[in-house]
């Protein structure tokens, strides 16, 4: 099979991704206005020289707002995945080695939380917790847990029959050893896949909830906020560019972390690649 | 099979009771008073009081977690109410019983998640055969990647720049006010959905004007919903190509259009149905941001009202809906992949 084009799919999905984080970290010299800046007698201008995405409500520079909200939407989104993960992939690994009561038990309560609609949750909670980065990291991870949960178990238990592990207990490795040393590894790779993919689905939530006002608070900039800020323009007739751009800024984070999960579950799993 | 449903279904009772003890805690929860909402602005502290006291507010939670299960027996009075007798109890916002309140919106939201599902299939079942056919082409690489677009891209977005071209710039379509023009009678009917309805009573122009209403909203919750039903759609396409029985059809001479309509598409679309089912079954409670934008008087929208305005059973309601419908739906596709595999009913 032809092996290269997938690697295309990775690298693209990599430059595509490295682009945004470059004008996250860079924002301050890519950032040709201060995002934060009231100019009240440019309001709704349209793009131009000086405005390249034009201004919003306040005179505020869409451009400079894109590119400063890519730092809160990546922090919330890789961190609250750090945060899936810490929690998810460990009892993941327990109660897919260990089983028994404490196992079912889990996945019981896995179930009733995966009952809710994620975003509904995540309104719940976020309302209750009240607004701000980390209760946004907070909420979307501990969303995001179940998943791990699932994939992991699911994971350690066809790793557990695989003779390689049976070997390892034959020489008298200790439960606990066995579990980190033989089959936590095995784990590493479909985590890393959803990771990526994980990553573009909290991007998702982050600008959901910014988008009906539960984000990061106003004045900062936030993509999912912008673009619900177009909304009352849009009924008064215009001002495009206040929703557009930060809506393709989160089309074009999204689509290179789902071309990176892609290729990378391609590669992990190499029967998938038969189909393609 | 009988007892495979029996069991699935006993199954979900304690996950159900899970929720509504988690939408509880979590509404409860919640910043803000309803007892002071519902009283309004000028209420004395009294009156909030005695509101308070009225509502059950007073009690500790556990109580009050226990009258809304199962009623007033919990506070060893006589009288009904509660979870267990079917009774969702009275919205604090609306003061109309919840099950009145979301019965009223439950048609808008089917209707626009029906034809939201409707619209994907319809686009993602032919490019779905087609991408598999083509295999390796131009035309499967555009296909994967509007598959991977299409989760890429946020519905409630989507929503937004479809109406900005079709209301705001073309004004081909009518703006965001909901299923009808403002002040435009509903048409009457058992289903609740106008399309239907207008239709049976044979009102042309009203169909006409909810046809328009509905289009984009249409659009922006089925789109998301085209990448999944396409991958499978190819991916199962894929395999039965490979098949046995495919190579002998295309031995005994059929090809072309009867060929993948009638041997390839029909194997490949259980699959996809299963899948578009599951989609509806998580929309209905899900469509909040798209039911925002457009106005659409469905339950997202009033979940998402009551949750602002700490609504207890209104918000209860709203969690409970959307959970029912979304375990039912996956109970739903796993009987029917029971009674097509047998052994998952051995799991």
């Amino acid at each position: 099979m032809n092996i290269r084009k997938y690697d295309a799919r990775l690298v693209i999905g990599l430059v595509m991704f490295g682009f945004m984080v470059a004008v996250a970290i860079f924002a301050p010299l890519i950032a040709r206005n201060d995002p934060l800046a009231i100019d009240l007698t440019n309001q709704f201008v349209s793009p131009s020289a000086d405005h390249w995405f034009g201004t919003a409500s306040l005179g505020f520079d869409v451009f400079s707002r894109v590119v400063y909200a890519a730092r809160h939407d990546l922090l919330i989104a890789v961190s609250a995945v750090a945060l899936s993960i810490a929690i998810g992939h460990p009892i993941g690994l327990l109660v897919g080695y260990v089983g028994g009561w404490g196992d079912s038990v889990t996945m019981r309560f896995l179930d009733v939380i995966q009952a809710f609609p994620a975003l509904v949750l995540a309104i719940g909670v976020l309302a209750a917790l009240g607004q701000g980065v980390r209760n946004l990291i907070i909420v979307i991870g501990i969303v995001g847990v179940p998943t791990f949960v699932r994939l992991v178990r699911a994971e350690v238990r066809s790793l557990r029959e695989h003779a390689y592990v049976e070997a390892g207990r034959a020489v008298g490795n200790s439960r606990s050893k066995i579990l980190v040393r033989y089959i936590a590894p095995g784990t590493v790779g479909t985590v890393v896949t959803q990771a990526a993919v994980s990553c573009g689905w909290a991007i998702l939530l982050a600008a959901a909830l910014g988008f009906i006002g539960l984000g990061v608070p106003l004045p900062e900039p936030e993509w999912g906020a912008m673009i619900a800020e177009g909304i009352p323009e849009m009924r008064r007739g215009g001002s495009w560019w206040i929703p557009v751009f930060p809506g393709i800024a989160i089309a074009i984070t999204v689509f290179s972390l789902s071309l990176i999960g892609e290729s990378i579950a391609d590669l992990v799993e190499p029967t998938r690649r038969k189909s393609r | 099979m009988l007892s495979y449903v029996t069991r699935r279904l006993a199954a979900l009772i304690p996950i159900l009771i899970g929720v509504t003890l988690l939408a509880f805690i979590v509404s409860h929860a919640l910043p803000g008073d309803p007892a002071r909402q519902y009283a309004g602005i000028n209420a004395s502290e009294a009156q909030v009081e005695a509101i308070r006291e009225r509502l059950g507010l007073n009690e500790p939670l556990h109580v009050q977690y226990c009258v809304y299960m199962i009623g007033q027996t919990c506070l060893g009075e006589s009288g009904g109410g509660g979870l267990v007798r079917g009774d969702l109890g009275e919205s604090i916002r609306t003061g109309f019983s919840v099950a009145q309140d979301v019965g009223a919106r439950l048609p808008a939201t089917i209707e626009m998640v029906a034809f939201g599902m409707l619209f994907a299939l319809v686009v993602a079942l032919p490019l779905g055969v087609w991408a598999a056919v083509r295999k390796g082409k131009l035309l499967d690489k555009f296909c994967r990647f509007i598959s991977t677009l299409g989760v890429a891209v946020p519905d409630f977005w989507l929503a937004m720049i479809l109406l900005l071209v079709f209301f705001v710039f073309l004004d081909w379509l009518p703006g965001p006010v909901g299923r009808l023009p403002i002040g435009a009678t509903t048409p009457d009917g058992p289903t609740g959905l106008y399309l239907i309805d207008s239709l049976v009573a044979g009102d042309w122009a009203t169909f006409r004007t909810a046809a328009k209403h509905l289009l984009l909203p249409m659009v922006a919750i089925g789109f998301p919903a085209v990448s999944p039903i396409l991958r499978l759609t190819r991916n199962a396409t894929l395999s039965v190509l490979n098949s046995d029985y495919i190579a002998f059809g295309r031995a005994a001479g059929l090809r072309g259009a009867p060929l993948y309509l009638k041997y390839v598409l029909r194997n490949a679309l259980p699959g996809a149905v299963t899948m578009t089912g599951l989609i509806a079954g998580y929309m209905i409670g899900g469509a909040v941001l798209v039911e925002r934008v457009f106005s659409w008087p469905g339950v997202g929208l009033y979940g998402f009202n009551s949750l602002v305005n700490t609504d207890y059973p209104a918000i209860q309601a709203y969690v409970l809906l959307s959970a029912v419908t979304y375990t039912v739906a996956f109970l739903i596709v796993d009987l029917v992949q029971s009674v097509i595999d047998p052994r998952v009913r051995l799991k």
